[in-house]
């Protein structure tokens, strides 16, 4: 008997965890979701009327183009930067660990300290040397934070310089995993540097590259840390992405109702950019 | 031979670039820390100890809890998926994947109505659980993968000596582990120590706070209005110099955990 439930009860410690702090708290905010809720927490029932509000709110429209960018422009940079760094560090060169601790330093940061540290270099007072360094070199200061277009790529730039250590060790693990024999007989065969890259790294990089892109996908989705620290999701909504604006509803505004609304949109988002990606691995 | 054959001076070339590039940003706090006035002081350091060095300690002691809280919930899990053979296995190693679906501020409203029901707002409890979420998941996955590699014989001949389960997880697995669990511990300390949203969302006391949350409260001189660059750049280095110090010596262990775990998971 003991041998029976053995697994279950050693489980179960991690399990009485997710379900005191992810599970009921999902459920409950499924079900917030179709309420009305006060701030002293009462709640209405209006069934729909939240999912309504939320396809003609022009906020959360707005909210869905800053995530779109923020998302893919930073999965697409820190994917770059990661593989760039990864291809650098796997050359195996005289000093490469040291290079690698260097590059994991950003993995050691907080986002309130990564956030403070960039929005000091976006400055434009004395402090923000990114444009201290545009003007040296003639070109014009950039409105970092103040231009409604540009704030939130430079949410992006900073999230790709904070996250691209972490696409480098995922893709470093997988280059070390195809054999110097392969590259030496397509060098035999005559092949360039490039048609080396693309017939042989890209290919039985692949796995590597599918784990790495869903993972930081779903991370920086979920992501606003910074955003928060910088910007609040300002100027005027520019960088409110959508788990932001989910913030802001509830803590800002007190509506917890419509904010557990749109949390529950990003939750069906989440699940079918994962379905998208167990689909692709299965072909 | 690699891609690039070792071409030396391109790969140096790219090897610095990228290391400016990452330094820049960290390096950058510096000279504002040390900066009060328009002159060389410590000034700013003396003054983040004084306003808000009681919440480093807050940090450390709600990362430690979580941390050893993480790695002894988590190799017992581990174990029991990697070795165990029971119904619903799969399904529950499934359900692990759930944090990383789910946008954790979502929770924060129903966790305070159950928090506050249960008397421990205004505590560091709803902090520490909720940080299991945050490398629970991963940790799991590193450390059942160290223990499917641990060939199944050594434990199979303790058992015949007469060792319970138990004794063999304790005895023979958990040294065989330690280097998956050095990369555990490293993970979610790291991952702990600099939380911020959700310390930000539950924290509301003042002697409460964790050194993200200070450094967020008392950098803005008014609300939303001007930051004072140099307390924030003194707080900024002290909050993050301890775990640099830490990754530097233990690189190899962030390496191998974050390897294994994103790969399997």
């Amino acid at each position: 008997v003991l041998r029976k439930w053995l697994p279950y009860v050693s489980v179960s410690p991690l399990f009485l965890i997710y379900t005191i702090v992810l599970i009921i708290p999902i459920a409950w905010a499924i079900y917030l979701s179709f309420n009305e809720v006060t701030i002293s927490l009462r709640t209405t029932f209006v069934f729909l009327d939240n999912y309504v509000q939320l396809f003609g709110d022009p906020y959360f429209h707005n909210s869905l183009r800053a995530s779109a960018v923020f998302v893919v422009g930073s999965v697409i940079g820190q994917f770059i930067l990661g593989l760039l760094m990864a291809l650098l560090l796997n050359e195996g060169l005289k000093g490469t660990s040291f290079f690698r601790t260097i590059f994991m330093v950003t993995m050691a940061l907080s986002d309130a300290v990564v956030g403070y540290a960039w929005y000091m270099m976006y400055n434009e007072s004395e402090h923000g040397i990114i444009n201290s360094m545009l003007r040296s070199i003639g070109f014009p200061a950039v409105e970092w934070l103040t231009n409604l277009n540009m704030a939130v790529w430079s949410m992006t730039i900073a999230n790709i310089w904070f996250g691209g250590s972490f696409a480098m060790i995922i893709l470093e693990t997988g280059l070390k995993s195809i054999s110097s024999e392969v590259y030496e007989a397509a060098i035999i065969d005559g092949a360039s540097k490039l048609q080396r890259f693309g017939n042989i790294t890209i290919p039985l990089l692949k796995p590597f590259i599918a784990t790495c892109l869903t993972i930081i996908t779903l991370l920086t989705f979920n992501y606003f840390g910074l955003i928060l620290v910088i910007t609040g999701g300002g100027p005027i909504h520019s960088t409110e992405v959508v788990p932001l604006y989910m913030w802001n509803l509830a803590f800002e505004f007190g509506e917890f109702g419509y904010g557990a609304t749109v949390g529950v949109f990003a939750i069906i988002v989440n699940v079918v950019a994962m379905g998208i990606y167990q689909f692709s691995l299965r072909r | 031979v690699t891609l690039l054959k070792g071409n030396h001076i391109v790969v140096y070339f790219g090897l610095t670039i990228c290391t400016i590039g990452t330094l820049l940003p960290i390096m950058w706090l510096i000279p504002a820390a040390f900066t009060k006035n328009a002159a060389l002081s410590t000034e700013n350091f003396r003054e983040v100890v004084h306003v808000m060095g009681y919440s480093y300690a807050n940090s450390l002691v709600i990362a430690c809890v979580s941390t050893i809280m993480n790695v002894v919930v988590c190799s017992i899990s581990a174990y029991t998926f990697a070795r165990m053979d029971f119904r619903g296995r799969g399904f529950l190693y499934n359900v692990l994947f759930l944090p990383y679906l789910t946008p954790i501020v979502l929770l924060t409203i129903p966790l305070y109505v159950i928090f506050r029901a249960l008397g421990v707002i205004n505590t560091f409890v709803p902090l520490i659980l909720l940080y299991q979420l945050l490398m629970g998941p991963v940790n799991i996955w590193i450390l059942t993968d160290y223990i499917k590699s641990i060939p199944k014989e050594v434990e199979e001949s303790a058992l015949i000596d007469g060792c319970n389960q138990l004794q063999v997880f304790a005895r023979i697995t958990l040294p065989l582990l330690a280097s998956g669990i050095v990369s555990a511990a490293l993970l979610s300390f790291i991952a702990s120590w600099n939380e911020f949203i959700l310390a930000t969302t539950f924290l509301n006391v003042r002697n409460l706070y964790t050194f993200t949350k200070a450094i967020y409260i008392f950098s803005a001189v008014n609300p939303r209005g001007a930051i004072d660059w140099g307390f924030v750049s003194a707080a900024s280095i002290l909050g993050m110099s301890p775990l640099i110090v830490f990754l530097m010596i233990l690189r190899k262990y962030l390496v191998a955990g974050l390897a294994r775990g994103a790969v399997k998971g």
